[in-house]
């Protein structure tokens, strides 16, 4: 049952047309594509639309159509030819929705007027049946109501507590191409075959075999692939980082206070090391990768935590979750992997492609997608 | 490893991570059962969330829920939120998983409501291992010791008064104390001397900053001490959490109102950055840290963040003699420390205070008064200041052999009790003697009248209230039944109610006489719609929203259900119509 519905059965009124005054506001455009990229709850909020945008863009480019975001100051920026976040009130919001030729957006208040105004639109649904909650108005034939994928007959969560989210299911391109549908265009012959769940966080892995002039705001130095502790000792000149090693670290770098955590992964934990990371106050996280030396080792540094080491089982289980050969496959990733002053998407471009484990241990960072006919 | 010959024991317990007596406890009992060839622990702790990795040497679940569903039932309802805090709601899931022989369950008594109604209850061993600290007995105690294989308590006075009731199947186990990092020091004069406090006589006291713990009358008491021995350089040392002021003693504002000099009364202070700690007087909190130099990071204790076993060591040989004033406790882990550090222990004979306050304990008891807590009606001690004074000059003024005698029996008496060792092995010895078992919101009414009539025109008989509180969709939506409102009630005035950010949306519509702000109260329809005497303020009020924003109850698998009559208007375009 519909929103309205339910209320019509609640009031025992009858569902007519909605009403609000629109209020015009200038838009320096005639033709434009209306986005409306965030919720209130933020549950909603999509995060590949950077994504979507890539495979639009060029093609609107060639309609002659601008793009215009609306919505709050605080949501994410989808760089629109026109930006007009937290710009807006409510009727003005109403006005440039019912002007725009296609409206793209979430679950939430532009998505009924875009229906209301009977709009060519799409609009996407994830915490809740959108049979619930979709436009109510408006031609249907103009409308792409996308649904988030919902495997093996699972229900919505209804909650507002979704970890993680379940709209980001939704590949990009079935967003690109049921707006291209809807403006008589070819869909795009690009194929999402895996969005993992950190792929939109900025990180910058170093490997520190080279020197290098990295600067980024979230530094690994991955010394566990590289233990030099000359290029380490240069990073940090210049940024504050995380470590990753297989042995202990000289104390004036702990000293330095640009170390903000240290993942120790060794067969030997060595105490000493354990306690002097403790002593400089860096947060860690100690891992030990002999299965059997596991619990006596929990139990003689009982006061830390001490984890098991899950390379093989990550490995395995990302094996069961990406069945394509990732030798035949594009990826990108928000993770980047610096050495000397090349960069690279993934560990496994790092190295030449040859290790398919660096893949399956850095799935969960990696966008991987194939384009043009298969 | 076989399984099957080792007894599974389950744990339930604070995490033994916590820094708390319980915590501690589970930590003791953990470790060295882990150890032993014959038992196989597996841990359930409180404290911690359900389903993450508690990286423990051994199996083990925390047991607050992380399901959403459980979470969102029990938010806002402060029983099923304390319940779940002791785990209620997973213990059943983890006992399935783990299939444990003897259930352990050692918290306080609360903690376990309605446990025997559990399915697994008469399936395995159980035994309850609590803290019971005064008389009279807690009833809920009474009733589960016959519904578990063994109760066992804390502090001897309870096992007596429950077996002085007729309550036999109860025995006293004390808390595992692991003493190995407490001991007398050789180089005490230093760590002394660090502080600057070598030439004076500290008398300590080690707690968490909770209301049972006397620091007034101890205040008082060493106040009287010094006003009766003035030639006696005396320093109070109290390790405590001093910015909990909220839910324990102001000791600032204590000391200010008793004309204790503050310079007398000292603190511990630790880095929350580095570690470091240091004994001063009390000088606020949010320090910089003297050696680190993090900012804001120099604290007395709080409950998560404090000293560790070495340390604390070396704070009770700063002392010259340790005094424990409380109103009533479990086993006040902090009295075993401080004796088997080698101090002697002035401590109140009430409660546990009687497992560690007697001569052949290392201890010298104070004397109190009783008074009765409200509400609870428990028996409560109120300890003499007089006495501590008293008690506190006897041990100043003791010569070394008796004070060598004293200290001497503090420490044989925590090794021959207490120690971890000890409980462990008669912890054993009870698990394995246990018989194995046959088959078998109230949502407070606010009738206060919000201040609405001010707002509204004309009669109660003639206005409606529309409320719809949440999200501009939902507004905007139902701006679509307001044109039958109008002409199923042409001479009413139609009120609407949202949140402030939504009024725009309303702004011009015709069919609205006035809009307002939303109000929870809105809610309580005999209030609006009137209650006896009260007339309320709407002949109408609807509240469409309580199906779709307070409970969901039009989901219905999306469209699976159908609608048998019409319920658009003739304005409405019904080809668009899903129903």
């Amino acid at each position: 049952m519909h929103l309205i519905e339910r209320y019509a059965l609640s009031t025992g009124l009858k569902i007519d047309n909605p009403s609000i005054s629109e209020q015009f506001f200038p838009t320096s455009c005639k033709n434009y594509v209306c986005f409306h990229a965030s919720s209130k709850d933020n549950l909603r909020d999509y995060d590949y639309w950077s994504e979507v945008k890539q495979i639009l863009d060029p093609k609107f480019k060639d309609l002659n159509l601008k793009t215009i975001q609306i919505g709050l100051e605080k949501d994410p920026s989808l760089n629109c030819d026109i930006d007009l976040r937290g710009q807006t009130n409510m009727r003005q919001m109403s006005w440039i929705v019912k002007n725009c030729d296609l409206f793209i957006g979430v679950d939430s208040f532009p998505a009924h007027l875009a229906g209301f105004f009977n709009r060519k639109m799409v609009s996407i649904y994830s915490n809740s049946f959108a049979a619930c909650v979709r436009p109510y108005w408006g031609d249907p034939a103009n409308q792409k109501v996308i649904e988030t994928e919902r495997p093996d007959g699972e229900k919505p969560s209804f909650s507002f507590n979704e970890n993680p989210k379940t709209v980001n299911r939704i590949k990009p391109e079935k967003i690109a191409n049921s707006a291209f549908e809807l403006l008589g265009i070819e869909p795009a012959k690009i194929k999402t075959l895996f969005m993992g769940l950190m792929c939109k966080q900025n990180f910058v892995e170093v490997i520190p075999s080279q020197m290098t002039s990295v600067v980024a705001e979230n530094i690994i130095v991955r010394m566990d692939k590289s233990h030099n502790e000359e290029v380490l000792n240069n990073i940090i000149q210049r940024n504050n980082v995380e470590v990753i090693t297989e042995k202990p670290i000289q104390e004036s770098l702990l000293k330095s206070g640009r170390i903000k955590k240290i993942t120790y992964r060794s067969k030997n934990l060595e105490g000493g090391f354990i306690k002097t990371i403790k002593n400089y106050g860096i947060p860690s996280l100690l891992i030990c990768s002999d299965k059997d030396k596991l619990s006596s080792i929990r139990a003689e540094y009982f006061d830390f935590l001490i984890q098991e080491c899950s390379e093989a089982h990550v490995v395995k289980q990302n094996k069961k979750r990406f069945k394509e050969n990732p030798e035949q496959c594009l990826i990108t990733s928000c993770k980047k992997i610096v050495c000397g002053d090349k960069i690279y998407n993934s560990l496994y471009e790092f190295n030449d492609k040859k290790n398919k484990d660096d893949f399956y241990i850095d799935l969960d960072w990696l966008f991987v997608y194939t384009e043009g006919d298969e | 490893m076989s399984h099957s010959k080792k007894l599974r024991v389950l744990v339930h317990s604070n995490h033994s991570r916590l820094v708390t007596g319980f915590g501690k406890n589970a930590r003791n009992i953990l470790l060295a059962l882990h150890k032993d060839p014959d038992v196989e622990v597996i841990e359930a702790g409180n404290g911690v969330k359900h389903k993450i990795n508690l990286a423990t040497p051994w199996e083990s679940y925390g047991t607050h829920p992380s399901d959403p569903n459980i979470l969102e039932q029990i938010q806002g309802d402060s029983q099923k939120e304390r319940v779940a805090q002791y785990g209620f709601y997973t213990i059943d899931e983890i006992v399935e998983k783990c299939k444990p022989d003897v259930y352990l369950g050692v918290e306080d008594i609360w903690a376990f409501p309605e446990y025997e109604k559990k399915p697994w209850w008469n399936k395995i061993n159980k035994v309850l291992w609590t803290t019971l600290d005064s008389l009279p007995i807690l009833d809920q105690a009474l009733q589960m010791e016959p519904l578990c294989d063994k109760m066992l308590v804390w502090a001897s006075f309870a096992e007596e008064e429950m077996k002085r009731l007729g309550h036999k199947n109860v025995e006293t186990l004390h808390g595992a104390v692991d003493y190995s990092n407490f001991k007398p020091l050789e180089n005490r004069k230093e760590i002394r001397q660090r502080f600057n406090i070598d030439d004076s006589y500290v008398i300590g006291f080690v707690f968490k900053n909770q209301l049972r713990k006397s620091v007034p009358n101890l205040l008082q008491g060493f106040k009287k001490f010094k006003e009766q021995n003035k030639n006696v350089k005396a320093k109070l040392l109290l390790h405590t959490d001093w910015s909990e002021v909220h839910s324990g003693w102001d000791i600032p504002r204590y000391i200010k109102e008793m004309n204790v000099d503050p310079n007398d009364v000292l603190s511990t202070y630790v880095c929350h950055s580095c570690d470091f700690y240091y004994v001063s007087h009390y000088q606020g909190e949010d320090k910089n840290c003297p050696k680190c130099k993090a900012e804001k990071t120099f604290k007395t204790k709080t409950s998560t963040k404090g000293i560790g076993e070495v340390e604390l060591n070396e704070l009770y040989n700063c002392m010259d003699v340790y005094c424990h004033p409380f109103t009533s406790g479990g086993q006040e882990l902090p009295i075993q420390e401080a004796k088997a550090a080698g101090l002697i222990t002035l401590v109140t004979e009430y409660s546990c205070g009687t497992d560690s306050c007697y001569n052949h304990q290392g201890g010298i008891p104070l004397e109190w008064n009783e008074y009765r807590e409200p509400q609870t009606q428990f028996i409560k001690s109120s300890t003499c200041p007089d006495d501590i004074a008293r008690k506190l000059k006897q041990v100043y003024e003791m010569d070394d052999v008796d004070k060598w005698d004293l200290s001497t029996k503090a420490i044989k008496h925590v090794k021959e009790n207490f120690s971890v060792d000890v409980i462990v092995k008669k912890l054993k010895n009870i698990l394995f003697s246990l018989k194995k078992p046959t088959k078998e919101e109230t949502k407070q009414e606010n009738t206060q009248p919000p201040s609405l009539e001010e707002f509204l025109d004309r009669e109660v008989k003639d206005r409606i209230l529309l409320v719809m509180p949440e999200s501009a969709g939902d507004v905007f939506i139902v701006t679509s039944l307001l044109p039958s409102i109008k002409e199923a009630y042409p001479d009413k005035d139609l009120y609407f109610a949202t949140k402030k950010e939504y009024l725009p949306i309303l702004q011009g519509n015709e069919y609205i006489h006035k809009t307002l702000e939303y109000s929870p109260q809105m809610e309580n329809l005999p209030l609006m719609e009137g209650r006896l005497g009260h007339k309320g303020y709407f002949e109408i009020c609807f509240l469409p929203h309580v199906g779709t924003q307070r409970h969901l109850d039009y989901l219905h698998q999306g469209d699976a259900d159908k609608i048998m009559f019409d319920i658009h208007s003739k304005d409405y375009n019904k080809k668009y119509a899903p129903n």
